[in-house]
């Protein structure tokens, strides 16, 4: 026996997970017991520790423990920032290769960041061994989507060094959405998402059309500098200003001080996404004097107000780059560590309409690992050649439909048959009843109009904040498709009032619309 | 929804008209995964298009 299983490598935790064969997926924990496991490694004596074990380290030992390792994978020193190592081992430049230089047992070692990697999928490897009970044939493993070919190839190598046979690398939103339209079986909805993925040192966004169970992704975008560990530094200064008041001393002195702070501030954070109220303790946090002191969510949500606004507005303008508006988004996927935080998605239900689905899983980080593992399933029993034969650019870059292609219906409206990003070759089918004795096919393109709705006003109960009580109408604004360019005509004679014609539109990859339609006996067709 | 189609102005026979040829289609990559994407793969790996399935 042996089974495939799906990895999500982030530079703060990975998780893993295994599809059964009756399709269900479980996410694996590791032998502590996590299934967001940190994504760390730390030297103490002769002894590695990996994931809670050495982030445990990152106040004895930092100069030992490496974290935030993964954006290294395929880079040349020079390219790196090495802000997000500084409270841990700092990289240093071998050759120009990313290595770190450890002191564990009074001995300098050498790793690069390539060993790092290794050893940190060998651990993953073994926590998978360790739940299933049976060897790990293969793996599918999630990237950003800015991960260039290079860092990819260098991926796929160390995990073949670690033992992982990598069969595909998926992206980190497509898997998370997978997941999430799989376990739902939503896939043929056709629907335009935004996954917004909050983690730890980084934020990533990406607009994603489905179309007929297919994904294209229509815009991506990447903050370095924003996710929990910005939420964890505005927590640690908040703390650090009452600490100083009280007793006078500085944590922020000493690097100590501010890893208990930080260890504790993540841990007190954390607690909020639960609870209203938590409480911190750290004994001897600075000059030997211990601080106690409780938070509640209103407060902590005004203390990471600049790090939640800068996420919303992260949001916007990915939407805003795939040259959409918040109107046009069916739904907004939340994913990663952060997205727990009920900031995160109150602030996404305030700028998104209501017509915008927010969605929030229960393990929002455990998304893009079930998609893997949904993917790795799917594939494993196909051939090497047949996998990489499906991921040629003949396969994969495909022509896609710029405007809908739809029926104009008895009162002047559009009805969408074929949406806008649909990737070729397309074929669909609709069922209309005739009005009347002939029936006329009209076939358009669809136009998108923001359409303007007055609403009046609800009356507020009195616990809603006065700004907004006043009764003024309001606008809801929503997008809808008009006929725009008539593309052809179908005339059906004496088809009966109230039959049904079935239209059918398909576009080869020669361009060519072909449209049929037919009641009982009569058939038209025609190709544009 | 229930909309209907309309009445066309004369019918004496089944026709078909063209009017204009729709808007240039816009070439993007699409994501490998899941299992429509595998049916696309296959039918574009063996060169198969959707007119071979029509009837
Ligand atoms: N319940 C929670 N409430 C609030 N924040 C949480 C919660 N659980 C995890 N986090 C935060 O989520 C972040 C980690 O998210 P995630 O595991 O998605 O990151 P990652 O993708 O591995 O990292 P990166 O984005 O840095 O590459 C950390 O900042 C962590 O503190
Ligand atoms: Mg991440």
């Amino acid at each position: 026996m042996s089974s495939v299983i799906g990895i999500a490598f982030g530079n703060t935790t990975s998780s893993i997970a295994v599809a059964t064969p009756d399709g269900k997926v479980d996410v694996i924990a590791n032998p502590d017991g996590d299934r967001a496991i940190p994504s760390a490694l730390s030297y103490v004596g002769d002894d590695e520790y990996h994931g809670a074990q050495a982030v445990a380290q990152l106040v004895r030992n930092p100069k030992n423990t490496v974290i935030n390792f993964r954006d290294f994978i395929g880079k040349s020193f020079q390219d790196i920032d090495l802000s997000k190592s500084q409270a841990s081992a700092v990289p240093v430049d071998v050759n120009g290769k990313i290595s770190y230089k450890l002191n564990p047992a009074d001995k300098e070692i050498s790793l690069s960041v390539d060993e790092i990697v290794k050893r940190h999928l060998v651990q993953i490897k073994e926590a998978a061994v360790d739940y299933t009970g049976t060897k790990v044939e293969s793996v599918v493993i999630t990237v950003p989507t800015n991960f260039t070919e290079v860092q990819k190839e260098e991926l796929v190598k160390i995990a073949a060094e670690a033992g992982l046979n990598v069969i595909q690398l998926i992206n980190e939103p497509t898997a998370a959405l997978l997941a999430h339209l799989s376990a739902a079986d939503r896939l043929l909805e056709d629907k335009i998402f935004v996954v917004a993925d909050f983690g730890g040192i980084r934020s990533d966004a990406a607009v994603i059309a489905v179309r007929g169970g297919i994904f294209t992704v229509l815009a991506s975008q990447h903050d370095f500098n924003l996710g929990g560990d910005s939420l964890d530094d505005a927590l640690a200064e908040f703390f650090s200003k009452e600490f100083e008041k009280k007793f006078s001393a500085n944590p922020r002195n000493s690097a100590r001080s501010l890893a208990k702070l930080k260890a504790a501030c993540i841990i007190t954070k954390k607690t909020l996404s639960n609870v209203q109220t938590s409480t911190i303790s750290i004994d001897s946090l600075a000059d030997g004097f211990d601080f106690h002191s409780t938070i509640n969510r209103l407060r902590f949500e005004l203390v990471g107000r600049a790090v939640f606004t800068k996420m919303a507005e992260f949001v916007e303008s990915t939407v805003k780059k795939a040259g959409l508006e918040n109107l046009d988004i069916d739904e907004v996927l939340l994913v990663g560590g952060t997205s727990h935080i009920p900031k995160v998605s109150a602030n996404m239900e305030a700028i998104f309409p209501e017509t915008t689905v927010i969605s929030k899983s229960v393990d929002p980080n455990e998304l893009a690992c079930r998609g893997a593992a949904l993917q790795a399933s799917m594939v494993s029993s196909f051939e090497k050649e047949e996998i990489s034969e499906s991921l040629q650019p003949v396969v994969v870059n495909t022509l896609h439909l710029a405007k809908p292609i739809g029926i104009k219906g008895a009162s002047g409206e559009f009805i969408s048959v074929l949406s806008q990003e649909t990737a070729y070759p397309i074929k669909k089918s609709v069922i209309i009843e005739s009005s009347a004795e002939d029936a006329l096919v009209e076939i358009y393109e669809g136009e998108r109009h923001v359409k303007e709705t007055v609403v009046e006003a609800e009356k507020y109960s009195d616990d809603e904040e006065d700004d907004y009580s006043d009764e003024e109408p309001e606008v809801v604004k929503s997008v809808e498709y008009k006929p725009a360019e008539l593309l052809a005509e179908l005339v059906l004679p004496q088809v009966g009032a109230g039959s049904k014609v079935e239209v059918i539109l398909s576009i080869d990859r020669e361009n060519k619309l072909k449209i049929t339609a037919r009641s009982g006996a009569v058939v038209v067709s025609g190709t544009v | 929804m229930s909309s209907t189609l309309p009445a066309p102005a004369s019918a004496a026979s089944p026709s078909f008209k063209a009017a204009k040829t729709f808007s240039p289609a816009v070439r993007r990559p699409i994501e490998p995964v899941g299992r429509y994407f595998l049916a696309h793969a296959l039918r574009a790996s063996r060169g198969h298009s959707w007119s071979e399935y029509e009837k």
